[in-house]
């Protein structure tokens, strides 16, 4: 996936087709790593996701990914 | 589906998207689309469902309150009312309004789905309890080149 460490912002797109507007932020600390914050936190408790399922992230091949789409696969 | 009745008295107000308003203030924004037989609730639709836990033979009140915007109310499939997830601030559900399908008046919309296009490159995670408690997902860098480098088949 293409997400540039300079990103700030990414869009979410789950599978119901709703639209999370998150933040991205790059850390190299205590290992590469993105975080993606902003409506994650607020979809957590929406979604009811817990710990242990199991996110897919997808993107086209092509292009810069401001836009990502998830699915929630739950166990 | 909007009955046809509904639709021939109110469809000129209702556009785009519609709003969806619960007792607790939360808010679902829904795709609309038509064909000739009437108003089909597409795109965000199924979020209503996954955020009341409700399933089928559940019944839903909806009130037409103006401006493309409905109230509604929830009971499940024995008609006892149901528990509104509260929030502060309330939720808000908001649609993806980049791609917009196109349908002909003689096809029936479909509900959503990804397009399968938007996933010719995968990452996909086991959450850890940081990822649901501090607010943030996590994304290690080297996954992410090593599947820009591989695509998946």
């Amino acid at each position: 996936m293409a997400l540039d460490r300079e990103n700030t912002a990414v869009d979410l797109v789950d599978e119901n087709g709703n639209l999370w507007n998150c933040s991205l932020q790059f850390s190299e600390t205590p290992y590469a790593h993105f975080r993606i914050g902003g409506d994650w936190e607020r979809m957590v408790p929406a979604r009811r996701i817990r710990e242990g399922a199991s996110v897919m992230v997808g993107a086209p091949a092509v292009g810069m990914n401001l836009t990502l789409y998830f699915c929630v696969i739950r166990h | 589906m909007l009955p046809m009745m509904f639709s021939h008295d109110f469809g000129d107000q209702i556009h785009q998207y519609a709003t969806f308003v619960d007792p607790k203030n939360n808010r679902f924004e829904v795709l609309v689309e038509r064909n000739n037989q009437g108003i089909y609730l597409t795109k965000g639709w199924h979020a209503i469902r996954d955020f009341y836990k409700i399933g089928l033979g559940s019944w839903i009140t909806i009130v037409f309150m103006g401006n493309g915007k409905f109230d509604i109310r929830i009971k499940n499939r024995f008609g006892k009312r149901i528990r509104y997830p509260t929030f502060t601030p309330p939720m808000e559900f908001r649609v993806e309004h980049n791609v917009v399908p196109v349908t002909p008046d003689w096809v029936v919309p479909r509900p959503f789905i990804h397009d399968e296009f938007n996933f010719q490159l995968t990452y996909e995670k086991r959450l850890h309890v940081d990822d649901v408690t501090s607010g943030f997902l996590v994304i290690l860098f080297f996954i992410i080149i090593k599947h820009y480098l591989v695509p998946k088949c």
